[in-house]
Parts: structure tokens; sequence; C-alpha cells
């Protein structure tokens, strides 16, 4: 998590508080559909899985909180959905 | 969905308009037997010209085995034509949205004509890549909501987006097209395809370039600082795509991510992205919103 909320600083370098777990990170434009592509990248090195975007949406990408419950903690996109 | 006015066109643009829509009339061809589409790809063969590749320049290709190197020319290649399928998407369902919409009266007539080939052109990328690499590479985008801000501004946005892809892809087009270390099948996509995008691309100028002058007319400084900034990110983020870490895992390169960074960060491949760019980059310089 700690390379995420790296990432996340270092796209706004005028942010200085804490970035809540809870906090709206697309609401607040931390992250936009620009950066979309370095932000899946960094989350699958970290997580060490690729993901399928056919079976995210983008709600799973919106707090820390459901990013670490999405992707970083072994949840369900990690897991085999082809079948 | 946002609306035009019909004032948003002027002159220049309906002239403009006028004349490429009878050269697409003129130019009209069957893309379906057009191409001859060979069992395969010659074994051993270039399927990406060697300056276009991502490795181009840096330290990081002498160090791939000349299998590595050819398995990265060609995946290269398929993710160059599966980004041309899921971007020829996007901008469907935009123009889609717009034909015969109040407002856009002007430019219909070339957006029937802009839709029709560009169908096309995802049918035969589609084809080239499921015929010889067995598969497309997954769009690798979301869009996400984003800020509301007045119908002139998020058109300046939406057909910035469509001219500056088509800019970039046609870079890599005429590059091919002419190469003679490619084999014909790859040369003949990109040289048809550069045929109709000549159109599209000065279509596409014409329509920012208009506008562009009505949003300055309108004076809203902070809008025009937005359109400048969108731009910017998104010439950045159309280089960051030709990276691909699934391209990379692919050419059996060990470790996609730190290569893709890697290759990212050499100051090698900032004379590429410059001349990737550089079309692109003289055009918003032109009509002054790039310094
Ligand atoms: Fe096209
Ligand atoms: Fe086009």
């Amino acid at each position: 998590m700690k390379q995420v909320v790296d990432w996340l600083y270092s796209k706004n370098p005028e942010l200085t508080g804490e970035i809540g777990t809870e906090l709206d990170l697309i609401e607040g434009r931390l992250v936009d559909s620009l950066d979309f592509l370095e932000f899946i990248y960094l989350l699958e090195e970290v997580s060490g899985s690729p993901i399928d975007l056919g079976t995210v949406s983008v709600d799973d990408f919106r707090t820390l909180a459901r990013i670490e419950e999405r992707f970083l903690s072994g949840g369900p996109a990690l897991q085999d959905v082809s079948a | 969905m946002s609306t035009a006015t019909v004032s948003v066109w002027d002159d220049e643009f309906s002239a403009a308009v006028k004349r490429l829509t009878a050269a697409a009339e003129n130019d009209y061809y069957n893309p379906y037997q057009t191409f001859d589409w060979p069992d395969s790809i010659p074994e051993g063969a270039l399927w990406m010209s060697e300056d276009l590749m991502s490795v181009h320049g840096t330290d990081a290709a002498a160090e791939l085995t000349r299998d590595q190197y050819l398995a990265l020319a060609q995946w290269e290649s398929v993710n160059f034509y599966s980004l041309n399928v899921h971007g020829i998407r996007e901008l469907l369902q935009e123009v889609v949205a717009r034909i015969h919409a109040p407002g856009y009266e002007i430019p219909t007539p070339f957006f029937h004509h802009f839709l029709g080939e560009e169908n096309e052109h995802m049918w035969f990328f589609a084809e080239f890549c499921l015929r010889y690499g067995k598969k497309l590479y997954a769009d690798r985008s979301m869009a996400f909501p984003a800020k509301s801000h007045s119908a002139l501004l998020d058109n300046f946005i939406v057909f910035s987006r469509i001219l500056i892809f088509e800019q970039i892809v046609d870079h890599f087009n005429s590059r091919m097209a002419a190469d003679s270390a490619l084999p014909e099948t790859i040369r003949a996509i990109n040289r048809v395809h550069h045929q109709d995008e000549s159109r599209h691309i000065a279509f596409g100028c014409q329509l920012v370039r208009a506008l562009y002058e009505r949003l300055c007319e309108a004076g809203d400084a902070e809008e025009q600082a937005m359109a400048r900034t969108y731009v910017e990110r998104y010439i950045e983020t159309s280089i960051q795509q030709l990276y691909s870490v699934e391209v990379y895992r692919d050419a059996g390169i060990p470790d996609p991510f730190a290569f893709r960074t890697r290759l990212l960060a050499d100051p090698a491949r900032q004379a590429a992205h410059a001349s990737i760019t550089s079309r692109t980059t003289a055009f918003y310089q032109r009509i002054g919103l790039l310094g």
C-alpha cells in the first residue's frame, strides 16, 4: 500500500495532508482516466497478479480501502475468474 | 453528450468538409477485397520497423537475444494494431453520438465517411491480429467520471483525442508502409490505413482549429488552461501506451515491469518521443495552444 500512496503523492505534488483510506480518489481528482494505465500497472506490479478489466469497475479504484481489499489482499480480482 | 452550435463552423471548415467528402467518395474502395492475407508471416521476419520499437536506441535493446528481439517486434506490432482497434471503438462512439445531432449539420457529411472507413480499419487491424497473433491485446483504459465543463471544451477534448491518436498512428503507418525490411502483408495494412487517415487528419485539424478559436473567443481563461493541460497530458499518455508490460512478457523478457520502467526513463527515448509526437506538437503550436 505504501507504493500506491507514494504514487498518489508523486502525481499530486500539491497534496500535503494524509490520504484517508475512505477518501474518494476519483471525486477528489487524485487519479483520473489519463493516469489509469500507470495506475493499473502499479497495482499489478505490487500485487504480483494481472488485473482483468472485464471483471472490475470504476468503484474498485475509488478509495484506498477498496483498492486494498480488491487488489492487494488476495481478493476476488486476483483469482481466476475465467470460468 | 453535448451539442455544438452551428456558429462553431466557419467558412474554412465548411470548405474543408466539402473537399474531404468529395475525396472520400473518389477514393472509396472495398477493404474486404484489398488484402491477400497469406497463411502466415514468414518465419524470422521483422514485424515492426526497428526504429519504431520501444527499445530503439537503448542499452536494454543490446541485452536482448535475437529471439527475444524478433518476438518483441512481433508483439509490438500486434499491440500497435490492438491499440488501433480499441482507439477506433472509442472514436466511433463519439462520432456516432454526434452525427445528425443538432449543431453538427456541417461536419455530418464527412462523419458518414469517417464512420464507414473507421469500421473497416477496425476490421482489418483486428483481422491481422487474430490471423497472425491469434489474439488482440486487451484494452487497458477505463473512463472515470470527469469534471464537467462547457460543451465547447468537451468537444475540443473529444476531437483532440481523436486527432492526436490518428496523428501518432499515422507516424507509425507512414514509416512501416515504406520500410522494405517488413513483409508485404504488414506494409500493405499500414499503407492502406495511411491513405485514408490523411483525410481524417486534415478533417481533424480543421475541426480542432475551429473549436479552439471559438474557445479562445469565449474568453474563459480557466477553460483555455484546461484545454492546454489536457492536450499535454493526453500526448504523454499516448506515448506511455506504446510501452506494454504484456508485450514484454510475451517477448520472454524476465521482469517486464522493471523493463518498462527502465525504457521510459532512458534518455535515449526522448528523441523518439519527440519524433512520434512532432506533427501533433507542430499543429498545436500553429493554432496557438502550445508555446
Ligand atoms: Fe483509421
Ligand atoms: Fe481515422
